[in-house]
């Protein structure tokens, strides 16, 4: 048997560790550990509760507008503050611009290298790859010209030899599948994209202010003014440029970004095969506007067993609690999960000192908690968002699916199934924003101009001590913020990011967390250049969400793989 | 000519966040002629693509470990920090790195690039600065000044205390 270790597992945001044994060709056991200490909550403590997305957005460089939303919805939902539908809509459009931009950019820039070998592209003959690219899209940039312009590009780029985006790859990996053909449509996509990202953030600079980190969230509504007559307001002069961007990304997705990943899928279909995991899957859901209701979620809440049929058991967010059975944190009772409500951030590092070769697997062994619901560990992100809502009867969502469905002909429940649901729910997300415009401008045009209700702004209209809960579907799925207010100060902040669902050790019971269990069985060619794995572990888009920033001048070679073979295993 | 300064950091996590900070500190204490950008860059990583693409001289303040003692600023100019970058481009922090190959591939690198690197001595969650790192903020701003006063910037001083408006 062979171990293998990939610390860190790059191209994801943060910090991620996964320890595998390889028999067979393949994964048969797999730990996923966390090693960077986060603890942000233990930063809210004692701070006034309408702060507390300022300081929420700072959990992750990537998710701000993310946090952000969390959590002002927990602070509204633990005082009963409403925020008027003005402002409902202009946070949906910047969460439905977040996911355009995170799932193109996980795709293209933190994916795609799994599956596509930029060094093969280099060996494409352009007009073959033109004629590739018109047969799968109407997309204008197709001629063999634009295409050997990009196969020379990233021929000099390579061949220089200066580090670039291209530096770190598996390049020549026998588990490469695509012609040069596809490898070099897909390299020219991924410069698009890199180009094309700079162009919808403008959205969320429209709404949010200038400032790459937005300043307009505010508990009760947003903090921008709509005026149809106000040069210094959100007027129709700035949602005709919103409605501009947004058509623009909603082309880029349907015309590059979903033939891209439909042509992944049907190189790869064996990875639709691999991957699934515990099947299990759980979905807080969102995007209810214009209504407030649950029901009228557009990705429905709940939880969804397909091994057990597609029954949708509906969501007691009370049975959520996480164990730190194996995780570097202490509770007064090892053995029992406790409800983020009560929830603990005491930090007790147990594993080795550094440098090490393997965690103590048998022990504690990651920063992650471990959330269960019911017990159970969930998968969380767009594959949970699609089943859950398909098995749930949203018409959108199944006229989607079973539209890919019918072409791929493939169980959705794996490594690649992740992929074609992201980018299916980014096709439905580009259409539900002009959806969202098209109410708020209607809504505006009647005269309603509200944005805030500052009903229970202050303290002192607030129920007195009290607490509350803030959910949102975020990109990589389900996020929760759990406030507990005391004296008007926050006592307790706990926020369950989707990737400690999806990252999560091992609980109580022994029972894996969703990667370690979507590891097993994944085929490895090669233990030294594991590729594999990181297809499987990449399809979740891990954000490790620490971030911690600093600039390494040490030269410290960090990125590492081990392959022990034999040894004692 | 466009200048742009980005503090690089996370503000939760002490001195982590320092380069943010300081940016935070500069926009309130300081008018500047003729007008540049500053931004509080945060752990945007690639996300920055869109505010950096379209600039000439890009000054990014940052921790930096280095090994040195906590508190030491060190500002790394031109070739150098393309070469230092190339060494770590593997290392745990990779979005600068791959901040500056992304611009590169699109043709937009900085025609200038200096950073100003400040040894953290904690990382533990808090919004607070060591004491240590407090205290070099003076020594990063006057060469943060510096820097743009050699750019033909001039920054006027609002007479603000130093180590006032740490503020977000």
């Amino acid at each position: 048997m062979t171990r293998i270790v990939i610390d860190p597992i790059t191209r994801i945001e943060g910090h991620l560790r996964i320890e595998a044994t390889v028999d067979g060709g393949a994964v048969n056991d797999a730990w996923s550990a966390s090693t960077m200490f986060r603890g942000m909550e233990l930063v809210l403590r004692n701070r006034d509760p309408r702060e507390a997305w300022l300081y929420a957005q700072r959990i992750c460089g990537v998710c701000t507008t993310v946090h952000a939303l969390a959590s002002v919805r927990a602070v509204e939902d633990a005082i009963g503050a409403r925020p008027p539908i003005n402002a409902r809509l202009l946070r949906n459009i910047i969460a439905g611009t977040q996911y355009i931009q995170d799932h193109i950019v996980h795709f293209y820039h933190l994916h795609a290298f799994d599956w596509v070998d930029a060094v093969a592209a280099t060996k494409a003959d352009p007009a073959a790859t033109a004629r590739l690219a018109q047969s799968i899209s109407a997309w204008p940039q197709s001629s063999a010209g634009y295409f050997k312009g990009i196969r020379d590009k990233v021929k000099a780029v390579i061949g220089s030899g200066q580090p670039s985006l291209f530096a770190n790859g598996y390049w020549g990996h026998p588990s490469y599948r695509l012609a040069p053909e596809a490898n070099l449509l897909l390299v020219a996509h991924y410069l698009e994209a890199l180009e094309w990202q700079r162009e919808i953030v403008r959205v969320q600079a429209i709404i949010g202010g200038k400032n790459p980190h937005p300043q307009t969230y505010l508990v009760g509504g947003m903090a921008i003014p709509i005026d149809p007559n106000s040069q210094a307001a959100l007027n129709m002069e700035r949602f005709d440029q919103i409605r501009g961007l947004i058509e623009r990304a909603k082309a880029f997705v349907e015309q590059v970004y979903v033939p891209d990943s439909l042509l992944l899928a049907a190189h790869y279909p064996e990875w639709f095969t691999y991957g699934a995991g515990h099947r299990t899957y759980m979905t807080y859901g969102d995007f209810a506007e214009p209504s407030s209701d649950i029901s009228a979620y557009r990705f429905a809440r709940g939880i969804v067993r397909p091994a057990r049929g597609m029954h949708v058991e509906s969501l007691d967010q009370n049975k959520i609690a996480e164990y730190v059975t194996r995780s570097w944190y202490a509770y007064p009772n090892e053995k029992a999960p406790l409800h983020p409500w009560e929830g603990l951030t005491d930090p007790k590092y147990t594993g080795p000192n550094p440098p090490y070769d393997f965690l103590d697997v048998d022990e504690k062994y990651s920063w992650s908690k471990a959330p269960r619901y019911a017990g159970e560990p969930m998968e969380t992100g767009p594959l949970a968002r699609l089943l859950v809502s398909y098995a749930s009867g949203r018409p959108e969502v199944k006229k989607a699916a079973d539209g890919a469905l019918g072409t791929l002909k493939i169980p959705l429940a794996s490594t690649l199934g992740r992929v074609v649901a992201r980018a299916l729910e980014t096709q439905l997300m580009s259409g539900w924003l002009i959806e969202w415009l098209d109410q708020l401008i209607a809504n505006v045009g009647t005269g309603d101009l509200r944005i805030h209700d500052g009903t229970f702004w202050e303290p002192s209209s607030w129920p007195g001590d009290c607490q509350g809960w803030g959910s949102h579907e975020g990109p990589r799925g389900s996020l929760g913020h759990w406030i507990r207010i005391k004296n008007e100060k926050i006592e307790n902040y706990q926020a369950v990011v989707p990737t400690t669902w999806n990252a999560s050790p091992r609980d109580a019971n022994g029972v894996r967390g969703p990667y370690e269990a979507a590891l097993i069985g994944t085929p490895v060619v090669d233990p030294a250049r594991p590729i594999e794995i990181l297809r499987t572990i990449h399809s979740f888009d891990p954000c490790m969400a620490c971030a911690v920033h600093v600039l390494d001048l040490s030269g410290r070679q960090i990125v590492r793989v081990d392959a022990d073979r034999g040894a004692g295993w | 000519m466009k200048t742009t300064v980005v503090g690089i950091g996370n503000v939760l996590l002490s001195d982590d966040g320092v380069g943010v900070w300081l940016v935070h500190r500069l926009l309130a204490a300081y008018r500047f002629e003729p007008e540049i950008e500053l931004l509080d860059g945060g752990t945007l990583g690639l996300g920055l693509i869109s505010h950096l693409s379209e600039t000439d001289r890009l000054l990014v303040i940052d921790a930096a470990s280095t090994g040195s003692k906590p508190g030491t600023v060190v500002v790394m100019r031109g070739n150098s920090v393309p070469a230092i970058l190339r060494a770590t481009l593997s290392a745990h922090e990779a979005s600068l790195c791959d901040l500056l190959a992304a611009l590169t591939l699109l043709g937009r690198t900085p025609r200038e690039f200096v950073a100003i690197g400040i040894e953290p001595h904690s990382l533990a969650p808090s919004v607070e600065l060591s004491g240590l790192v407090r205290d070099a903020i003076a020594r990063a701003e006057c060469e943060v000044i510096a820097q743009l006063s050699a750019w033909g910037i001039a920054c006027e001083s609002l007479g603000l205390e130093s180590q006032a408006a740490l503020t977000l």
